[in-house]
């Protein structure tokens, strides 16, 4: 527990740099679900290749790592249903919103967004709801 | 080049997940838990994260 916060910090930190890097060097607020989105719907114009290779890069260096460190479990739930609505709502709902965790609250939050803000307080709030809702009262999680 | 500078910071993006443990999703749920057994990581892997950001 004393190590996995100076681990949260450190992966942070590794997050907050590659977040600098793609916007000094590419220009543009590195928002997962908006790379993703704009390489899939044709939107991202002449910057679908470098978006491409964000997302390969995404993919392959904790792939790599990956073998080295070992493969960890991510404790996601095996029920495809399940994974696939949860899909689904990430989906319509970071594209509602313009964005998502990273888009939001890491970017948006650094320059002091006042849009990064509010879907940062919504969303922790609605995933706490919905932990609430589905453990708590339900408890199937 | 700029697909180069993509591709390296898609890698440091998936590395630092990786590191921070987001890819576990018991931490992702134990930070949105409040009335269970409250993680606060994913608070550091934001902290971590804007600091850099902040400053570019």
């Amino acid at each position: 527990m004393q190590q996995e916060w100076i681990w949260g910090l450190a992966g942070g930190g590794l997050i907050g740099i590659a977040g600098a890097v793609y916007l000094l060097i590419n220009g543009h607020i590195m928002g997962a679900s908006g790379i993703v989105g704009s390489v899939v719907d044709g939107t991202a114009g002449n910057q679908t290749w470098e978006r491409v290779w964000f997302i390969a890069g995404l993919f392959l260096l904790p792939t790599i790592l990956s073998f080295w460190v070992g493969p960890r479990d991510n404790f996601i739930t095996d029920n495809l249903w399940a994974i696939a609505a949860a899909g689904i709502f990430v989906g319509v709902g970071t594209r509602l919103a313009n964005g998502c965790t990273s888009g939001h609250g890491i970017c948006g939050m650094s320059r002091l967004s006042l849009r990064g803000f509010v879907a940062t307080v919504f969303y922790i709030g609605a995933g706490g709801l919905s932990i609430i809702l589905f453990k708590d009262l339900l408890g199937v999680v | 080049m700029r697909g180069l500078f993509a591709f390296v910071a898609g890698g440091l993006f998936g590395a630092g997940l990786l590191v921070s443990g987001m890819t576990d999703s018991r931490k992702v749920q134990g930070w949105l838990d409040i009335f269970g057994e409250w993680d606060p990581t994913l608070a550091f892997v934001m902290g971590g994260a804007m600091l850099p950001m902040a400053i570019a």
